[in-house]
């Protein structure tokens, strides 16, 4: 059923009674060609690209909850592709131009609002640190832009200019095309899409297990049974240490609470994104009114997807110092997902150290905006064995060759 | 021959009458890792002033004298305030400290007004050590908090 | 008609008249009133507008569950955009105005949204607005969301903060919280009593009872001043929020008062030994078709309303209810004179029904509403069969300015949820009941499932003796329930058509809940976010529970199947002021100021932070631009003498039998062949290989070496320290002291500087001899403890003097008085940009390796492991294409290339960037140090350097440009 402005009329004079499921509740087989553990974004779009790109007729997903219930559900919905190194902005870019398309693709208005992603600097060296950074993206092809404090302060005037400022605006730089997007529409979008191509998506499903004939990964034990699968792969960002450990082998990633908050719904009051590293945070304001904010994560390892109230108070100052007319303002709700942080703050993506399983993991705080390439190259892995060419510097292996894609380091940030 | 005068920590931060704390100037901070026997996070009494534990292994000597031991002068490097007023309300407000860690004979090394210090209460006053080059903003914080009350 | 003052009664004081703006008139309430009671005192009906359809919204309930009355509310300086009407303290001086609606509340243009309702259901606008794209439609719908208008002005009060930590915290001041504090009090424990009412004693002040044989408000009061007198932490009007781990709860208080400049806003950090939840319950409407015209009002807050604050919202009250406990509504309303009519869903409702037809209520047994009229309030209700089923079935219509409906009672889980614990449904209840828990609390009263105001004492009592310890006193009695009519479930009337309301705020009706499940949004959380159910600023307080129910019938499960979604803090909006507390501004995080910060600042240095350090940039001369002050100061250190405040470089001691062997383990160079009295340039790698801080090792004794990290990193290099030693070699005896803060350290070079030197009377032999470069030596200098090193990071014969902080201001002061330049740091990283000297963080990044740097000499003579060496001979740390260190000329000698300029081969991809880019005075032009792929190889070569587009030429060159042979640190 085709989604449009004369659906709605037409659903709406019959009562709104013709409306179809968005996704199939279908019966569970017990063996597919290929099967996605994992419900959120990036597992229902890797399994709709095996369908549409590929052609893959049998592909289940296994979501232990409800879809999109995980991260995908509680990030603070930010979409950019402002990357240091090559590898990384081409693989972000590609998911920032599949998000361009993506509401026509799917036929669901995903929200995509690419209001420009403006980054602060603080001092000098922050300015020196993002010329750095805007040359590399701009050689790599991204837009960016690099901005004085005057064309900062005209750009977001509420940010704070005062002289007793603590972290003085030097200026920034900004990503035009780089905004928000509605993350559950995101998933759904995704599952719609699937679903409509013949992809199972089942809820409900706990995998308990990997099937193994010898040492390749031939299925999995859940929570409905065994069900079997010529090829399978993990995208369960805050579980893949957990499913790792299952397949008998460890990764590279430490899982921690990251929070996020909303204040109350208000008028139009920002209309760019604004991240600052001076005090971590990143702040936008959803199309409901509500702002949207986060900063650093709570620096234990947890899997409890709630943090503590310390940390949540840091986010609020580190939002707040840059916006203090927003000191009247009041939360409205908080929460948590698991970010699964690689050392280099670099996803993985490829072959696991078993056969027959491939990884889509370590995405850390950056997931979301990612979805789509996420996806894109997971189908990519499981249909063809192969590496994409945007995937292939994302391997296990970097950790043991030493090529290391370090954000973190890219970012400016000592770790 | 010239000699050097000492910048005490009341002029450094521009103490003044009214503020709500004091600055001694104790005439020895040692910084101390040797074998003690100290319990954690207690305070000793000895000959010439008083030892916080730090760690295992490791104290604070507010003593005239350096004891024995691997020792560092820190007589400079560490300011002392000591708060006369409100002083339960301004622990409440800079630490998540309980009360009861500061008892007779106790001390605490923790985040006061979000950075590190050694805390104790002697002769029912409280005490916070901190690093000097923070004093300036230990001064502000005590003095913008002390404007609650 | 509408809501009139009753003459006498409630908890008001009309004594105190207190006048206050709505919109653009002005009404009277008085002391006692909220916001929302005044409104309803002086007939209004209409205070704001519903979200999705802007249909007329008026005020519902009488607390923290109010979905409605958020309006604008300014009183003085203070300014809340979303002001929750029921829980505003009427005071003077307070402007309230309605938030929604244009041209004005009651005259809504985009009212006419209703008529298109059926076109605009639960996530319409995922269907459209995809061509051309959103962004076409974005602006316009972003305007019409949004509650309230956010002011544009700074906040400048100060928030405060405290934390506390209690025996026992008793959330909640109602029977049962009262009767627990009361019990844990009496055991000498330390109690802490929140509310979040501005006075104790929850529903005992608008409900019948007795208690102890007095009325129980009284019994309230009384309470309350013996909880005061027994020291127990009274915190009225303070809204618990949010249940952390480790019995760690926060609280925000909305104090009265403040002293000047301080917000009323206060944030408690609680951690308890022991928890008492007494939270209560709320009453859940009970939902029927065009239930949410103005008038539609909870039947507990029409009774609230008339008790508390003498308010008789209207004189002619239809109650639908499927419970017994309107009927305390029905005949209270009918005391006041008040024509009331019951629509019980039950067939048999029993005793209460009884009763209020013998005060001449007029009681319809099986029957609901099944439709409302009226355009800007309730003007009629129609009634009839509980049981129908089509717009057929018999009614009868009832004029009515009110319908109060009650569908049950949800107890407020939420704390107990967020502390971790499991919620079960109930079925017997019909309600979520807290379930098995995860830290250490007790649970009592209405929010446990108690619903009798004796067992509700009785509970209170036993959770505080289970909270504290035994006591000896007795529990406070109640005289036992009468006997009630169990409750019926009815989730909502089965006749077609029109709407029936679950989320009044974002406007979610029972279709759209119907439409989420053809959809396949079944899980509660999908039903959740997609039809917006719960997520307006009442977080689902009156319309969680019924969803669930209706999602569940419509789906075919049990509600215990359907599940709930779970709670998260804050449980009702909490002020973000408030959490941030004193972290802002200058206190945001400190900073940290030198020991002679105030000379700097007497010599009008330009100070910047540097890694959280103030330390001067330069300092210019009146007129002077910091560009020609950097010049100047450069050129004076290479001509005559300079003097800079070094003394932010970390200073650790090292001490121990093991200490060589061990900061041979940490660091790349060999440290433990160095001499005592001599210095060695060290790099410190991590385990990936990669450079993460360099400085100067000292040997004072054989056991005994001096650390010199960079200032930004000394925490972190002591950090690394303490954490090898202490988990990976706890057998090695070795130990750390920061005495950073302990020393004043002035650096004095340049060729004048043995003069300067000779000034300091120094008892340390400062010949070359004994002092070379690269060597320490310890003594006085004016009469104090000193070191003195002679080592340069500006390539100019230089001496480092370090004295006790407290001399720091004599010593600088003195020094000054010899003559030299004062330099900054700007200035300073000319001077070893000419010198080619690296400054951590600027030339390397978290990626730069010591062969990058030109530094594999102290590799190849190094033979034990050390961090990060095993990292070194990775296929990546092998690379031939590895950025590496060298200088560059730009083609125009007077153009000075930005920092962050990359260097880029023939197809325009990056070979790497310039990281150091100055006008050198001293060899009179510009020059620059840059990370090139396989730079090394290429000196000589000119590249090409790309800046945002604009494109020039250098040469690369080795990295140093005077003075290469450093024959200058002998001079």
């Amino acid at each position: 059923m085709r989604y449009s402005g004369w659906q709605l009329l037409k659903q709406g004079l019959r009562g709104n009674a013709g409306w179809q499921p968005a996704w199939r509740t279908p019966v569970l087989q017990r063996s597919y060609d290929a099967i996605v553990v994992g419900g959120g974004g990036h597992g229902l779009a890797a399994a709709y690209y095996l369908a549409r790109v590929h052609g893959l007729k049998r592909v289940a997903v296994l979501e232990r909850g409800w879809i999109g219930g995980g991260n995908t559900g509680r990030n603070t919905t930010i979409v950019r592709s402002n990357y240091f190194f090559a590898e990384s902005a081409a693989m972000y870019d590609f998911a920032l131009r599949l998000y361009e398309g993506l509401s026509r693709e799917l036929n669901y208005n995903i929200m995509l609002s690419q209001r420009g992603v403006l980054n602060l600097a603080h001092t000098e060296h922050d300015m020196e640190l993002m010329t750095r950074s805007v040359n590399a993206m701009l050689l790599n092809g991204i837009d960016v832009e690099l901005l004085d404090a005057k064309q900062v302060r005209d750009e977001v005037p509420l940010l704070n200019f005062s002289p007793s400022a603590r972290f003085p605006i030097h200026g920034g730089f900004v990503q035009r095309r780089g905004g928000v997007a509605r993350h559950d529409a995101v998933a759904w979008a995704y599952a719609r899409g699937a679903s409509d191509l013949g992809v199972d998506i089942i809820q409900n499903c706990d995998v308990t297990g990997w099937l193994r004939e010898g040492s390749r990964i031939v299925g999995v034990e859940t929570s409905l049974g065994r069900i079997s699968a010529g090829v399978c792969a993990m995208s369960v960002a805050g579980h893949s240490g957990v499913m790792a450990e299952m397949a008998g082998f460890r990764l590279p990633i430490t899982s921690y609470a990251l929070q996020a908050m909303v204040s109350e719904p208000l008028k139009p009051i920002l209309d760019t994104v604004v991240m600052s590293t001076a005090t971590g945070m990143y702040v936008s304001q959803s199309d409901k009114g509500e702002l949207v904010f986060g900063a650093g994560l709570d620096l234990y390892p947890s899997y409890a997807q709630r943090g503590n109230l310390p940390t949540g108070q840091a986010i609020v100052a580190a939002m707040l110092e840059l916006f203090p007319a927003f000191r009247r303002l009041k939360m409205l709700r908080q929460w948590a997902g698991i970010v699964d942080v690689c050392w280099d703050y670099s996803p993985v993506i490829g072959p696991a150290p078993v056969e027959g399983l491939y990884l889509n993991c370590g995405w850390g705080t950056g997931g979301f905006k990612a979805t789509p390439v996420g996806g894109w190259l997971l189908a990519h892995l499981m249909a063809t064995g192969q590496h994409h060419a945007l995937s292939a510097p994302f391997d296990l292996g970097r950790f043991t060759s030493g090529m290391l894609v370090d954000e973190a380091a890219g970012a400016g940030i000592a770790h | 021959m010239v000699e050097l005068v000492l910048t005490s920590l009341a002029d450094q931060i521009g103490w003044t009458d009214s503020d709500v704390f004091e600055c001694p100037a104790p005439t020895g901070l040692f910084l101390v890792s040797a074998p003690n026997d100290i319990a954690p996070n207690s305070m000793v009494e000895v000959d010439d002033g008083y030892l916080c534990w730090l760690a295992p292994g490791r104290c604070l000597a507010v003593t005239a004298t350096p004891p024995a031991g691997f020792v560092s002068d820190v007589t400079q490097g560490s300011a002392l305030f000591v708060v006369r007023v409100h002083a339960a309300e301004l622990l409440a407000m800079g630490s998540a400290l309980p009360a009861s860690a500061l008892g007779e004979g106790r001390c605490a090394q923790t985040l006061f007004a979000g950075v590190k210090t050694l805390l104790y209460r002697r002769a029912g006053l409280l005490h916070i050590h901190v690093d000097r080059p923070l004093a300036p903003y230990l001064r502000d914080w005590l003095r913008q908090a002390a404007t609650s009350f | 008609m509408t809501g009139t003052r009753l003459g006498s009664g409630g908890r008001i004081d009309r004594g105190q008249v207190i006048p206050f703006r709505w919109g653009d008139t002005v009404l009277q309430g008085f002391a006692g009133d909220t916001l929302a009671s005044a409104l309803l005192a002086n007939g209004v009906r209409v205070v704001g507008r519903s979200f999705k359809y802007h249909r007329p919204r008026g005020i519902f309930a009488a607390g923290v569950e109010e979905p409605n009355a958020i309006v604008d509310v300014r009183i003085g300086d203070r300014h809340d955009a979303n002001a929750r009407a029921s829980l505003v303290t009427l005071q003077h001086g307070i402007v309230a105005r309605p938030i929604a609606g244009w041209p004005s509340v009651t005259r809504d243009a985009f009212a006419a949204l209703d008529l298109l309702q059926r076109f605009l259901p639960a996530g319409f606008y995922y269907k459209t607005f995809m061509r051309p794209s959103w962004s076409r439609y974005e602006a316009n719908i972003r305007r019409m969301a949004g509650l309230g208008r956010a002011s544009h002005q700074p906040d400048m009060r100060q928030f405060e903060t405290r934390n506390i930590q209690i025996d026992v915290l008793v959330v909640g001041a109602g029977p049962a919280g009262l009767a627990a504090a009361r019990a844990a009090a009496a055991s000498g424990r330390s109690v802490m009593l929140v509310d979040e009412n501005p006075d104790f004693g929850g529903s005992l002040l608008w409900q019948d009872g007795t208690i102890d044989d007095r009325p129980a408000a009284d019994w309230a009061a009384a309470t309350t001043a013996e909880l005061a007198a027994q020291g127990v932490t009274l915190l009225p009007a303070t809204t618990a929020f949010g249940y952390y781990d480790h019995n760690t709860l926060g609280l925000m208080e909305r104090r009265a008062t403040a002293a000047p400049g301080w917000a009323l806003d206060r944030l408690w950090c609680v951690t308890a030994g022991k928890v008492v939840l007494a939270t209560g319950s709320l009453e859940r409407p009970l939902v029927f078709p065009h239930n949410d015209r103005p008038g539609v009002m909870s039947a507990a807050a029409v009774l609230r309303y008339l008790r508390q604050y003498a308010v008789l919202v209207g004189r002619s009250v239809v109650i639908t209810t499927n419970n017994d406990s309107a009927y305390a509504t029905a005949a209270a309303l009918r005391l006041a004179g008040a024509e009331v009519a019951v629509a019980d869903v039950r067939t048999a409702p029993g005793q209460a029904a009884k009763d209020a037809t013998a005060l001449g209520v007029s009681v319809i047994p099986g029957s609901v509403v099944t439709d409302t009229g009226g355009r800007l309030g309730v003007r009629w209700a129609d009634i009839g069969p509980a049981d129908a089923t089509s717009k057929k079935a018999a009614t009868r219509r009832v004029s009515c300015s009110i319908v109060a409906c009650s569908g049950g009672w949800t107890p407020v889980v939420h704390l107990f949820s967020q502390s971790g614990g499991k919620l079960r449904w109930d079925a017997a209840a019909s309600a979520f009941l807290p379930g098995i828990g995860r830290q250490d609390h007790q649970l009592s009263g209405g929010m446990n499932g108690v619903t009798s105001l004796a067992e509700c004492l009785a509970s209170g009592h036993r959770a505080g003796i289970a909270a504290s310890g035994a006591t000896m006193l007795a529990a406070p009695r109640a005289e036992p329930a009468a006997v009630e009519t169990p409750l019926q479930p009815f989730w909502f009337v089965r006749i077609p058509g029109a709407r029936q309301w679950l989320d009044l705020q974002n406007d979610v009706t029972v279709k759209d809940v119907g439409l989420a499940a053809r959809e396949n949004f079944q899980s509660v959380e999908h039903l959740k976010r997609y039809t917006t159910l719960g997520m307006a600023t009442d977080q689902g307080k009156t319309s969680n529970v019924n969803g669930i129910a209706v999602m569940a019938e419509l789906t075919g499960r049990g509600i215990a199947e359907t599940g709930t979604t779970t709670f998260r803090p804050p449980y009702a909006p909490v002020s973000l002021g408030g959490l941030a507390g004193s972290r802002h501004g200058l206190l945001y995080s400190p900073r940290r100021e030198l020991p002679a910060h105030g000379e700097h600042l007497a010599l009008g240095a330009d100070m910047r932070e540097y890694g959280g350090w103030m330390r001067p940039a330069c300092y210019p001369r009146l007129d002077e631009t910091t560009a020609a002050a950097i010049r100047r100061e450069a050129s004076a250190v290479r001509a005559d003498a300079g003097l800079f405040d070094g003394s932010s470089l970390g200073k650790i001691e090292v001490c121990g039998p093991d200490a060589a062997a061990f900061l041979n383990l940490m660091y790349y160079n060999n440290v433990e062949n160095l001499k005592p009295g001599r210095l060695r340039y060290v790099l410190l790698l991590r385990e990936a290989g990669t450079v993460y801080d360099d400085g100067v090792i000292a040997r004072l004794a054989a056991d005994r070496y001096l650390l010199s990290p960079s200032s930004s990193h000394t925490a972190g290099v002591l950090a690394m320290l303490e954490q090898w030693r202490q988990t990976e070699y706890p057998a090695m005896h070795v130990a750390f002291h920061d005495v950073t803060a302990a020393w004043a350290t002035f650096v004095v070079c340049g060729p004048r500087v043995r003069d300067i030197m000779a000034s300091l009377a120094a008892e340390i032999d400062l010949s070359d001899a004994a002092l070379p470069h690269m060597a320490l030596a310890d003594g006085h200098v004016l009469g104090v403890p000193a070191r003195i090193a002679r080592v340069s990071f500006t390539g100019e014969r230089s001496y480092e003097v370090s004295v006790p902080a407290g001399y720091g201001p004599a010593l600088w002061r003195h020094l000054l008085a010899q003559g030299p330049t004062p330099y900054g740091i700007e200035s300073l990283s000319v001077l070893r940009a000419e010198k080619g000297y690296i400054l951590i963080g600027t030339d390397t990044d978290g990626l730069t390796m010591p062969a990058d740097l030109d530094m594999s000499g102290p590799l190849r003579a190094k033979k034990v492991d050390f961090v990060g060496r095993r990292s070194l001979t990775t296929p990546d740390g092998v690379r031939a294409d590895r950025r590496q260190f060298v200088g560059l000329l730009p083609q125009d000698p007077n153009f000075v290339p930005p920092v962050g300029t990359h260097a880029v081969d023939a197809s325009r991809k990056s070979l790497g960037w310039i990281t150091t880019s100055a006008y050198s005075p001293t060899v009179g032009r510009s020059i620059a140090l840059a990370m090139i792929s396989g730079g090394r190889a290429r000196i000589g070569d000119v590249v090409e350097l790309f800046d945002r587009g604009r494109v020039s030429q250098a040469k690369v060159c080795a990295p140093v440009f005077h003075d290469p042979a450093g024959e200058k640190l002998h001079g």
